[in-house]
């Protein structure tokens, strides 16, 4: 067994895991982060690469504030890890669409931009509804279709390369003397009065604090510090088109043209268990709806289609939990790891490494989802 | 619109190279169903590509390509006449775990392009190899080429470089498609090996292996020997290769030893080795493993080409690469273990077949019988084809009785009665076996029927 | 750049960007096409730089050009038939 001690040991690669690594390396600690790499394509490297903020935090204000808090961190994390690291995370922060199709859609979006306004406790709900027309006027090069009713407009949202965030936040957490670990998986931790002993097949690491971030794990990991942290799998399914002049600026949650000119096409979400196939039906009607938004997507040839599971709680809003059975391990999950990558690095490594607690936190304990353990 | 609609079929084959072929010729000599998509527009793969229509019309072309080719066109004749479904310009983009594959048209045509699906008990994948991109700067200025591109455009249309050639890489195969090119009169101005200086004496330990397959070593010397004494510039330790053109290929700039000159050239040849194709065994999640000889990944399969994923199994050069021969060998044997996995054909037929020259294993049913002698029968109170499935494996002569056709069953003794299955019957009929292999005299055959009133005139039961 | 090395057999009129050309049936319309010298078939939509095409058996995606209409098709593995109309893919059509 090799020994290795640390201040932190950080379980989970995924970019919720990278990221609280790397934002603690910046702050000077030890840290130790371990994966368990096995070649499924995992939320991390099969999501669409939005940074995104309109549409979250429906029924919890608290979580609303946190995402606009990470967008706005966003472009100067960005600019550090490039600076870091010289990757180009090609993060384009040009505004997002959520394009209607149809009358019916459209009110549903018209109510929904209304109830988060008004629900917006520092009333900064930055979202507006466009009509038709100025969205065509914002898409000069592009037809839309006959069915597109309208859009919801938010100058926050943006998208980035989510490979290229990965690659790079793990770059820099290593560049700045973290331990990246592959190839590990927890077989057992123990727990003592003041570290934690994380044992897998070949190694034993030693640490004050522990982080489980690992995604669909988290439950099984986090159960054994005493802490209950319920995740279920979704799929999504994407298609990918072939590189085309570059005709859509803006992302949308289902369409985005790449800085290299492919579209990638979604959404879908799938109570399948842990499948990641891709399957035919679903893929068509990706496809189809988004032939109705952009017709002349039609003419392009698809090279590339993928299924992954997202990682969600019961209400799809994080959990950020300190074990009261051990203090010191904690346990991280949530959905749009990447928009929140850069609270993640900042905010949340305060509250891991100095006990800095953010208002309103208590939020985003898991009590919430049992009523009877909430009282 | 033509709409391509092939519901279920025992095997699927991707694939209508030698590997492909032969595994459909196989699979249909066993009475399986059987359908092969592909791409191109006719079989044979690359190596065989356009072979058909080689033979019909540039026959004089296709006589100098030597014995494999007729070899190939043997096979081709064979695989068109199995009896298999053969698609072509057919262009599989998803298959799902239980096997549905579906398809379009290669081709984008409009009059083929509807997705169809199908639906496979087992699939085969026999997609064949392509050649190890070679990037170097300006790699992708029309003009540049890898080398097997000239073999599919001779082959295909009878096209041959006009102009100067330059050839870059390292590989048999270059060496080959060097001299081809020498053969029909093209103008090679400089051959570029990019191996690297002590390869040579990285393989010496790998020498005396190497002197057993000496028809290879001796074929690829003379190759060389040729190209050298063409005159052709022949440089190696190449260190860097870059292409260079505004609107197409004009010059090829060779660095070596420090310094560099450029060669004219319209055509840049590369060549860095083959590698299997592995987007269709990736996609279903079979498990590959790094060959580091060859330096490419290849799917993780079995002596029968079984893949980790069930009911999937590769042939040819999809998996490891080894050339037309071989494929078309990989392919007979994994129609063999899918005949056996279907269970048409038993262990030790399938094991038999593959080894002729060993002695041959004999089943359960003939280590049982093997030793009796005389004719065999099998009385059944059910169908007469339930005894027959046997009837191969005893190797004597067999007659079944049974209980096939409408007829009384109120008791068992009455069902066995109307059958001539009661031991009356049996008793009569087996004497009358005896009697006609001349075992016995006739008389005690008669004497039976006659005990025993059996009514010879009575219609056969099994018949009404 | 290439030429044929022995007779033409039946031909088949095709029009290349405009221009009638007389090319043999049987062939893909990417070998047709370098028969006449036509080396560059499109332009990199990232890049701009004229591209041709490269491996001849379907699996670059390098040689695309617009037939009859439809864009995007691989030229090595479309045979030439009667009256077909090719153009350059400069741009993909929106």
């Amino acid at each position: 067994m090799i020994k290795e001690n640390a201040e932190v040991v950080v379980v989970g690669g995924g970019v919720i895991g990278v990221s609280l690594a790397y934002g603690m390396v910046k702050k000077g600690a030890k840290v130790i982060l371990i994966d368990k790499v096995d070649n499924r394509l995992t939320a991390s490297r099969g999501n669409f690469g939005l940074v995104w903020f309109q549409g979250k935090g429906k029924g919890m204000p608290r979580y609303v504030e946190w995402c606009i808090e990470a967008i706005e961190r966003w472009p100067e994390f960005a600019e550090n890890l490039e600076t870091e690291t010289g990757f180009n995370l090609n993060y384009e922060k040009t505004g997002g669409l959520e394009i209607c199709l149809g009358e019916e859609e459209h009110q549903e979006r018209v109510n929904f931009i209304e109830e988060m306004s008004q629900a917006s406790r520092s009333g900064r709900y930055d979202c507006e509804m466009i009509s038709r027309k100025e969205l065509q006027g914002m898409l000069p090069k592009i037809k839309l279709g006959k069915e597109v009713s309208g859009a919801s407009f938010c100058s926050h949202d943006g998208c980035v390369n989510p490979l290229i965030l990965l690659k790079a936040m793990n770059s820099s957490f290593q560049q700045k003397g973290g331990s990246f670990r592959p190839e590990q998986s927890v077989q057992k931790i123990e727990c003592s009065s003041n570290d934690f002993k994380i044992e897998t097949g070949t190694h034993s690491f030693n640490a004050e604090k522990l982080v489980i971030a690992c995604g669909l794990m988290t439950t099984k990991l986090a159960g054994m510090v005493g802490m209950k942290v319920p995740v279920i799998p979704e799929r999504g399914q994407i298609l990918v088109t072939e590189r085309t002049s570059r005709v859509f600026n803006y992302p949308t949650a289902e369409i985005r043209q790449n800085y290299d000119g492919s579209f990638m096409l979604g959404s879908s979400h799938e109570a399948v268990g842990y499948n990641i196939e891709t399957s035919y039906e679903v893929l068509q009607n990706i496809a189809k709806r988004a032939i109705r938004i952009l017709p002349s997507l039609k003419n392009l040839q698809l090279i590339r289609s993928w299924a992954a599971l997202r990682v969600l709680t019961p209400d799809q809003k994080p959990v950020y939990l300190e074990s009261d059975q051990y203090p010191g391990a904690h346990a991280i999950t949530s959905h749009s790891g990447v928009s929140l990558a850069s609270i993640h690095s900042s905010i949340l490594v305060e509250w891991i490494l100095e006990e800095r607690i953010p208002p309103g936190f208590t939020a985003f304990h898991p009590k919430r989802f049992n009523v009877q353990e909430a009282i | 619109m033509n709409s391509i609609r092939a519901p279920k079929f025992d095997y699927i084959i991707i694939g209508a190279g030698p590997a492909g072929m032969a595994a459909a010729i196989t699979a249909r000599a066993h009475g399986l169903s059987v359908l092969v998509l592909d791409e191109q527009p006719s079989a044979g793969g690359q190596i065989f590509r356009n072979i058909e229509s080689l033979e019909a019309t540039r026959n004089s072309e296709f006589s100098k390509l030597g014995q494999e080719y007729e070899f190939g066109s043997s096979l081709v004749r064979r695989f068109k006449k199995c009896g298999a479904d053969y698609f072509t310009d057919r262009s599989v983009w998803q298959i799902d775990k239980n096997l549905q594959i579906h398809h379009v048209s290669a081709s984008a045509s409009k009059s083929n392009s509807v997705n169809s699906h199908c639906q496979a008990k087992r699939l085969l994948i026999a997609v064949g190899a392509m050649e190890r991109p070679m990037p170097l700067p300006g790699w992708t200025i029309p003009g540049v080429m890898p080398c097997t591109a000239v073999d599919v455009l001779y082959k295909s249309s009878g096209l041959i470089p006009d102009g100067e050639v330059v050839l870059a890489g390292s590989g048999p195969l270059l060496l080959l498609i060097g001299c081809r090119l020498l053969d029909v009169g093209v103008h090679v101005s400089a051959f570029l090996d990019t191996s690297m200086n002590g390869a040579l004496l990285k393989a010496l330990p790998l020498l005396p292996n190497a002197l057993r397959s000496h028809k290879y070593l001796t074929r690829g010397l003379s190759l060389l020997w040729k190209i050298r004494k063409a005159g052709i510039p022949f440089y190696s330790g190449i260190q860097n290769i870059e292409a260079l053109g505004t609107s197409k290929l004009e010059k090829v700039r060779i660095g070596k030893s420090g310094k560099s000159f450029d060669v004219t050239a319209d055509l840049l040849l590369l060549h860095n080795g083959v590698v299997p194709n592995v987007q269709i065994t990736r996609n279903l999640g079979c498990e590959h493993r790094w060959y580091d000889v060859q330096r490419y990944w290849e799917p993780i399969v079995d002596d029968w080409g079984n893949t980790s994923v069930d009911h999937v199994s590769i042939a040819g050069d999809c998996g490891r690469v080894a050339g037309a021969a071989i494929s078309e060998v990989s392919g007979h044997l994994a129609a063999l273990e899918t005949v056996y996995q279907l269970g048409v054909i038993s262990k030790v037929e399938r094991d038999n077949l593959l080894n002729p020259d060993k002695e041959q294993k004999i089943s359960f049913v003939e280590k049982c019988l093997g030793k009796t002698e005389g004719p065999i029968m099998a009385a059944s109170d059910y169908m007469r084809m339930n005894s027959d499935q046997i009837r191969p494996y005893t190797n004597k002569s067999f007659y079944s009785l049974g209980t096939d056709g409408f007829g009384r069953s109120d008791t068992r003794k009455n069902l066995r009665k109307f059958f001539e299955v009661d031991k009356e019957h049996l008793v009569a009929y087996g004497l009358s076996v005896l009697a006609k292999e001349q075992l016995i005299a006739s008389k005690y055959a008669k004497e039976a029927i006659k005990k025993y009133n059996i009514d010879g005139e009575k219609p056969m039961p099994t018949k009404l | 750049m290439f030429k044929k090395q022995y007779e033409s057999h039946e031909t088949v009129s095709i029009i290349f960007e405009g221009k009638n050309l007389d090319v043999e049936i049987g062939q893909t319309v990417a070998s047709a096409l370098l028969v006449g010298g036509n080396m560059v078939f499109r332009s990199s939509v990232v890049s701009g730089q004229p591209r041709g095409p490269y491996c001849m058996m379907g699996v670059c995606f390098e040689c695309l050009l617009e037939i009859d209409g439809i864009p995007n098709q691989r030229a090595c593995m479309i045979p030439v038939r009667e009256a077909m109309e090719i153009k350059r893919q400069q741009k993909n059509k929106e």
